[in-house]
Formats: structure tokens, C-alpha cells, sequence
């Protein structure tokens, strides 16, 4: 449904388009063929008029000079065949009307007079038109003719121009549609089956499609070549990636592999020996116990604190090695986060330090109460 | 006062008269301009061109209104001529036949058979008695009338548009009556 939808969108609009671009040419050679026939149409007019006021003076000069009016005013009605005459008049050289002619008593003449150089002279005013012409016998002006005329003509023409245009137009219009419609399928088919193979692609990450060009014109061809090009190579980086992305699982779970069997080694090594070491120790520990608790009155305050500073030693060696096989359980026990009094660490370390070296005289303030947060085991502090 | 505003009033009358008289053209004054303007619509043969003497037979008032038509307009210069013997008016374009001719009508065509003269009157029955332009009063008016057989025995030409504003034409080959 969505490719048949967009299919009609493309060629709806390329048809539309067609349809557009064809009425809007047709519009315009329109307007320019009626302006100029309306030019052309007022310039005949005129010209048919100047020619009817010429030949209604040359016909009416023995009238006005035998002051025949009858005569002259049977020449002015033959003015009542001209379809855009409305009313005319004859002129003696003393400006007095010598015949008149009217379609209806309307119709009126507004005289004006023609300039002196000139032996005819026409004004006009929208549709109306005024043109004044000399009557002039052996070289003399003997009186004027004037023609009063409407452009008629113009609305019939103007009327008939449309109907026309419209005709044609529609005409026009039909046919680009049904010509737009034949070419459509060459023009948008191929670009809607490459929007298609692009949205099958992006939709399954399937590059190995392809779009066929068919028979499409050459850009369509190489629109195509170059979409399936594009696809060849992403499909090749995506094998490549692939391969890359499998090998370096690879190497990874093989260096788990050895990292975990280096960590049991290193935790069976660390057992051992704090194991091994445990042995003896409890055996000193036995011993010094055994020692204290026997002859006691017999050993001097010296021994006595010798055989103390030798019980705390193994206590805390034993603690030691308590840590130290905790110590190589961390991988599986876990760090935690705890709050640590730094400055009570540090003043144990130094009076520990203070103890081993005596003779040495050094002075170190720690503050009692140096409290932090730190992820550590529960023994961590005395290995410091 | 009475006599005063009577000779006032006449002065005025008078004035106004003469006034009205010199803007409505006479009877002598219409027809002296015919006969120039007849001249305007007719062709001679090649032998007769240049010839445009404007002739008249008898006595007449119109030869004094001719020539003063002639000094006022200078650009129509025909010679006006009078003659009491029609033989003698062989040579003109024109030839025009008065009132005083009216009794020898036909001895004066006669004499001028043969030559390419144009003749006019306003002596009745002038066309039935041979002539060519017969001057005519219609509505107060001055109107012509043409016998074209009589132009057709001379080498004179008239113009279709002088024939146009005839009253009637007459020919033995058609007769046009205008109403």
C-alpha cells in the first residue's frame, strides 16, 4: 500500500506538473495573442474608419459645392452597414453642418478640431473613437467630414477569444493528463523501486538486494549502477566487520580464560602458602605460650616484655596471613565500600615504626579522626 | 424723442438688413458660383486644355457678381467674358445664356454646334431645346438639370459626381429623376 501510494504521489505530481506548466504557457500565449489582436483589431478600426471618412469626403465634394445636403446625406446613412458607426457628420469650410447622421438621437458628435497641419486626425477614449478628415477639392479645404465610432467589435471579440482559449486549454490539459499518465510509469517507477529496495535494506539490514534498471533512461541507469554499488560496498564492510567483530570475541574469551586460570594458580599459590606458613607459626605461638606461662617468677621484667612483643608478633603474623589468604579469595569475596579511619591507620603505623627504631627521633602530627570512603575487604587496613 | 427713436430704429433695421443680406448668398451669387464649380467636374479634349472663359450671352446681372467673385477668390482665375453674338463665344468653357436670351435660344445653340463649349441657363425648357445645364429653382434653392445628349455631341466630359447632384439627368440612353 505505501509503494502504491508513493508511486501516486510522484506521478500525481509530475502530471500535475505537466498539467501546470502546459496551462500556464497556454495563459500566457493567450494574453499575449489578445492583446495583440486587441491592438491590431483598434488599429484596423481605425484605419477601415480613416478610409470610410476619406471616401465619404471624396463622395461629397460636388454635393457641397452644389449645396446638394440631400445628396451628402443620403452618402452619410450608407454609414448605416458599418456596424461600429454610431454617428457622422459633413462639415462646411465655415464650420456650419451641411449632413447629418445618427444610429440614434443619442448619438451625439463632440467635435474637435484637427490639427492644422494635418488633413486627417482621429482621438480616442476607451472604446470610442473620433476621426476627422478634410474634404479638400483641387487643393482646397471645402469642408470636414467626422465619423463617431464604438469598438463594438471588441467584446465579440473578446468573448470569442475566451471561448476559444478555454477550449483549447481543456483540450490541452486532457491530453497532458493522458500523455502524463503513458509516461508516468517510465519516469516514476524506477526512482519509487529504488526508494523501495532503500527501505527493505534500512528495514532488515539485508544488503545483499539489488535493483534491477530494466529498461529506465540513462540517469535512471545510473542512478541504479551507482545504488547498487553503494550497497555492494556496504555489505562488504559489514562482512568485514563481522569477521572482525568474531575474532576479537575470540581473543577475548581466551584471554578470560587464561586470566582465570592465572587467578586460581595465583589463589592456590597464596593458599599454600599461608597455609604452610600457618603451621609453624602456631607451633611458635604453642611455644611462647607455654614459655609465658611456665617459670614465671624466675624471668626478669625484660624477658618479660620480650616474650609479650613476641606474642603480639605472631598474633598479628597470624592476622597476616588470615589477610593474605582473604586476600587471594578478593576475586570471589568482593570489595565493599566501608569508612576507614585514616589518622587512627596512620598513628598505628608510626608508634609500630616508632617501636622498630627507637634511636630514631622523629616528630609526625596525624589528626585522630582523618575519616574517608573506600572500597575495600574487611582486613584491608592492616595491610597498610 | 419719438422721432429720434424711430430714426434710430430704422438706422438699426437697415444695418440689420444689409447685415442678413451679405451672409445669405443671392440668386446671382449662387448660380455665378455654379458656373465656376462646373468647371471643376468636366474634362475638354487635349485641343481645348487651358481654355476656362466663363462666357455670357446678352445682358445680365451675373457678369457683375462674377467678377466680383473673381477678385475675392484668386485662386480660381477664369476670365469672364460678355457677348452679345453667340458665335463669338466659340472659344469658351462656359457660355452661359440669361433671361434676355431667352427668345433666340435656338439660334444661339445653333451656333455654337460643334464646339466643345458648355452651355447653361435658367431659361425654361432650356434641355429640350438643346442645351446642357439648365439651372432650376426648387425650395428656394438653385438646382441643376443635365441633358447628357447634348453633352455627348461635344468632346466635353462630366464628372459621375456632377451628375450625382443633378436633379435629373436626361439621355436618350436613360432619365434619372431625383425626388
Amino acid at each position: 500500500m505505501k509503494t502504491s501510494s508513493r508511486q501516486r504521489s510522484i506521478a500525481a505530481r509530475l502530471t500535475w506538473m505537466n498539467v501546470l506548466v502546459i496551462g500556464i504557457a497556454l495563459i500566457l500565449a493567450y494574453v499575449s495573442f489578445f492583446a495583440y489582436n486587441l491592438i491590431a483589431y483598434r488599429e484596423a478600426t481605425i484605419n477601415s474608419l480613416t478610409g470610410e471618412a476619406q471616401i465619404i469626403g471624396e463622395n461629397s465634394v460636388s454635393a457641397i459645392l452644389f449645396d446638394d445636403r440631400a445628396t451628402a446625406q443620403a452618402t452619410l446613412s450608407a454609414l448605416s452597414s458599418s456596424r461600429d458607426v454610431d454617428a457622422a457628420a459633413i462639415y462646411t469650410q465655415q464650420n456650419v453642418p451641411f449632413a447629418l447622421y445618427a444610429r440614434s438621437s443619442t448619438d451625439i458628435i463632440q467635435l474637435r478640431p484637427i490639427p492644422a497641419k494635418l488633413t486627417l486626425a482621429y482621438w480616442t477614449h476607451w472604446e470610442s473613437i473620433l476621426i476627422g478628415s478634410r474634404i479638400v477639392f483641387q487643393g482646397k479645404q471645402i469642408g470636414i467630414v467626422y465619423i463617431q465610432a464604438h469598438l463594438y467589435g471588441l467584446h465579440v471579440q473578446i468573448v470569442r477569444y475566451a471561448a476559444i482559449a478555454g477550449a483549447i486549454l481543456l483540450v490541452c490539459m486532457g491530453v497532458a493528463l493522458l500523455v502524463g499518465s503513458i509516461f508516468r510509469r517510465m519516469l516514476a517507477q524506477p526512482i519509487v523501486s529504488i526508494s523501495e529496495t532503500a527501505r527493505m535494506v534500512t528495514r532488515y539490514r539485508d544488503y545483499s538486494l539489488r535493483f534491477s534498471p530494466g529498461e529506465s533512461y540513462s540517469e535512471m541507469q545510473l542512478l541504479t549502477v551507482a545504488f547498487n554499488e553503494m550497497l555492494a560496498e556496504i555489505q562488504q564492510r559489514d562482512k568485514a566487520l563481522a569477521q572482525s567483530k568474531d575474532k576479537l570475541e575470540l581473543r577475548v574469551s581466551e584471554r578470560t580464560a587464561e586470566l582465570v586460570a592465572a587467578n586460581k594458580e595465583l589463589e592456590a599459590f597464596s593458599y599454600t602458602v599461608a597455609h604452610d606458613l600457618r603451621g609453624p607459626l602456631d607451633t611458635i605461638s604453642g611455644i611462647n605460650y607455654i614459655i609465658q606461662h611456665s617459670e614465671e617468677q624466675s624471668r626478669d621484667d625484660r624477658s618479660r616484655q620480650m616474650l609479650g612483643r613476641l606474642g603480639t608478633s605472631i598474633t598479628e603474623m597470624t592476622n597476616l596471613i588470615d589477610d593474605l589468604l582473604n586476600l587471594s579469595r578478593s576475586t570471589s569475596i568482593g570489595l565493599h565500600l566501608v569508612q576507614q579511619n585514616i589518622g587512627l591507620l596512620a598513628s598505628t603505623i608510626l608508634e609500630r615504626l616508632a617501636e622498630a627504631e627507637p634511636e630514631r627521633q622523629v616528630e609526625i602530627t596525624v589528626h585522630k579522626k582523618l575519616l574517608c570512603q573506600c572500597r575495600c575487604g574487611p582486613h584491608a587496613g592492616r595491610h597498610a | 424723442v419719438s422721432p429720434l427713436v424711430f430714426s434710430c430704429l430704422f438706422v438699426f433695421l437697415f444695418v440689420l438688413q444689409n447685415t442678413c443680406a451679405e451672409e445669405r448668398p443671392t440668386e446671382d451669387g449662387v448660380k455665378a458660383a455654379y458656373l465656376y464649380n462646373f468647371g471643376k467636374f468636366m474634362r475638354h479634349p487635349e485641343a481645348d486644355a487651358g481654355k476656362n472663359d466663363i462666357c455670357i450671352l446678352g445682358r445680365n446681372t451675373i457678369a457683375k457678381v462674377l467678377e466680383d467673385s473673381k477678385s475675392s477668390d484668386k485662386g480660381d482665375a477664369h476670365p469672364i467674358r460678355n457677348y452679345d453674338k453667340a458665335a463669338d463665344a466659340r472659344n469658351c468653357e462656359i457660355v452661359y445664356m440669361g433671361a434676355s436670351e431667352s427668345e433666340h435660344i435656338e439660334k444661339d445653340l445653333a451656333a455654337l454646334q460643334g464646339s466643345n463649349v458648355l452651355t447653361v441657363s435658367d431659361v425654361p425648357q432650356f434641355l429640350e431645346k438643346g442645351g446642357m445645364i439648365q439651372l432650376l429653382l426648387q425650395n428656394n434653392r438653385i438646382r441643376f438639370a443635365v441633358n447628357l445628349d447634348a453633352v455627348g455631341r461635344t468632346n466635353i466630359q462630366l464628372s459621375s459626381e456632377l451628375l450625382k447632384v443633378a436633379v435629373y439627368v436626361n439621355s436618350s440612353a436613360r432619365t434619372e429623376d431625383k425626388p
